[in-house]
């Protein structure tokens, strides 16, 4: 206790003024309470108050003094958690992701239009954990586009599917798979197909900066798009609707990240 | 993964966020981690999925504005102190965006706010030098504890204890069973730089109790006998700026927001540095939290930054 009470308070035997919930008189009889019981807790029962650890609002024979005040833990109740492990959130690559993205992306072209998801993830399971697979189609004609991006749990394993599939025949087609951390090469080809300037067989797969001014325009058009979304303020808010709309477009206002050296362990 | 130097050093911000248009209050994580609610100065209170890292809901608080806020231990409501109008704290289920109880009482600023992780109890303190304990069933003040000064507390992860800073120059600890008795114990701090505390905290293991403050410095104390064990410095806060500091959940590490965006962190038992991190914050790092159940921590100035560690784990 901080402050000693003038002994012949207590003496009296004047009911000590209730606590009122809106701002206690400010009185010098008692500096702390507890609310033994709580009507709003312990139906038909009545405000029950200790002041002091000392003095009760009502007389009860269940009142007890507070005699002792001490430490209430128990030596050995603390667990050892220094050992604790936790593990890492997946958190998903969106206009909120900042800073370098594991490579844990890759899209494949030139596919078999016959392969479709359970096929292509039973193929890469085999090179590591695979977290999502989708096989691109047209959303208008519903054609199967050829082309296909899988997310892998783990870096080392989308280096294996590249490793292992690249250039080799699947399905009568020698598929092309290459690391696309964030989608933009598979978002490019997509354009492409959809706009009608190439086929899944004639596309440009492995010349990503293919010189065409029709090209050129409909990606200019994306990353203006692209820019827009970033100045509007509730662009954090808009949902993605679909996989391909990927890329961290940086908010000129936050300034730029440092680089950061991405010390990617790999086997 | 286990937390350990290397891996708190590779530690880079994942993801940011700028849903508020002025500085961020309060921040806390849901008690299993997948949530984190956040009140602002632009009178907002954001609630952001940790687990995909994104931001769920913003509710506006423009009457009573917010201020401290801190999750429930159910996870699904909170309960938070207002900045304006009144000194009430109120009880905020999440779901509905509905007031579930008030709870009236301070006559000045609630600037301290504290849930049991065991109970259905809670603690605020206030600028009227009171601390009050509440139970989030009834509207009525459980307990009163009148104080000599500016007041700040902290719960031990058992929910038995009741830890309040006092006046910048003492902990207090309190039994809840024999609260309004007076504390068990009372360890008094001489500080060579007279400063405000701003932050009072225990280690996940209940051992360490770390005090944080606006002149540049952290506490460590031994939670039990009240010995300062660590004194940690070497920080910018020439503005005398409240910066949270926090501890890791395997009670290992200390970690402090600055004032010029970067965030420090040392080892608690040896008291060696071990990171300086940059997250490129635009503003003082007034909050900053580990997430109790995953290896993630969140830091904020006006932006909410989300940080992961960047080294991977090998077959």
């Amino acid at each position: 206790m901080e402050h000693s009470h003038p002994p012949n308070h207590y003496h009296h035997q004047q009911p000590l003024p209730q606590p009122s919930p809106s701002g206690e008189r400010r009185n010098y009889q008692w500096r702390s309470y507890k609310l033994m019981i709580d009507p709003a807790l312990k139906k038909g029962h009545h405000k029950l108050y200790r002041y002091d650890g000392q003095h009760f609002s009502l007389a009860m024979s269940s009142n007890r003094l507070v005699e002792i005040v001490e430490d209430p833990w128990v030596v050995g109740i603390w667990t050892k958690n220094k050992e604790l492990k936790l593990s890492v959130p997946k958190f998903k690559i969106d206009q909120f992701y900042m800073g370098p993205v594991p490579p844990k992306q890759v899209t494949f072209d030139t596919l078999n239009d016959n392969i479709r998801e359970n096929f292509l993830r039973d193929m890469c399971k085999k090179y590591g954990e695979v977290e999502e697979v989708e096989i691109l189609y047209n959303l208008r004609t519903k054609k199967h586009l050829s082309i296909a991006k899988v997310v892998f749990a783990t870096i080392w394993g989308a280096k294996k599917v590249l490793q292992h599939l690249h250039s080799t025949s699947v399905v009568g087609n020698i598929i092309h798979v290459e690391l696309d951390t964030k989608g933009e090469t598979r978002m490019r080809l997509y354009e492409l197909l959809v706009t009608g300037h190439y086929t899944p067989q004639t596309l440009p797969v492995g010349e990503v900066d293919a010189v065409s001014p029709i090209v050129n325009e409909t990606l200019r058009l994306s990353d203006a798009l692209k820019h827009l979304k970033d100045t509007a303020y509730s662009s954090c808010r808009l949902d993605t609707p679909n996989s391909y709309r990927q890329g961290t477009p940086l908010t000129p206002r936050l300034g730029t990240f440092c680089s950061q050296d991405s010390s990617y362990s790999s086997c | 993964m286990k937390l350990t130097d290397g891996v708190l050093r590779s530690f880079r911000v994942a993801k940011v966020f700028c849903e508020n248009s002025d500085r961020i209050n309060c921040l806390d994580f849901s008690p299993n981690g997948h949530s984190i609610v956040s009140s602002s100065a632009d009178d907002s209170i954001v609630l952001y999925d940790c687990q995909e890292g994104r931001p769920q809901r913003t509710l506006h608080s423009k009457k009573y504005g917010a201020g401290l806020i801190r999750y429930a231990r159910e996870g699904d409501t909170v309960v938070c102190s207002s900045n304006k109008r009144d000194d009430t704290v109120r009880h905020l289920s999440l779901r509905d965006n509905k007031y579930i109880r008030y709870f009236p009482g301070h006559s000045k600023r609630v600037v301290a706010l504290c849930v049991s992780p065991v109970d259905d109890i809670f603690v605020s303190g206030s600028l009227d030098k009171t601390i009050r304990l509440w139970d989030l069933r009834a509207p009525n003040c459980q307990g009163l504890v009148h104080l000599r000064g500016k007041p700040l507390c902290a719960f031990d992860p058992e929910g038995l204890v009741l830890a309040a800073g006092v006046s910048s120059r003492a902990v207090k600890l309190y039994d809840l069973r024999s609260f309004g008795k007076g504390p068990f114990a009372t360890f008094r701090m001489r500080c060579d730089k007279p400063c405000d505390w701003t932050g009072l905290k225990f280690s996940g293991d209940g051992r360490r109790i770390l005090v944080s403050t606006n002149g540049g410095f952290l506490c460590v104390l031994d939670a039990f006998r009240g010995a300062v064990l660590h004194t940690f410095a070497g920080y910018a806060n020439s503005k005398a700026a409240a910066l949270e500091a926090a501890f890791t959940p395997d009670s290992q590490f200390v970690m402090t927001g600055s004032e010029d965006g970067k965030i420090h962190a040392w080892d608690g038992e040896s008291g060696a540095k071990v990171a300086v991190l940059d997250g490129r914050h635009v503003g003082p790092v007034t909050c900053l939290q580990f997430n109790p159940k995953f290896m993630t921590f969140a830091s904020a100035c006006s932006n909410m930054l989300f940080w992961l560690p960047t080294v991977d784990d090998s077959p």
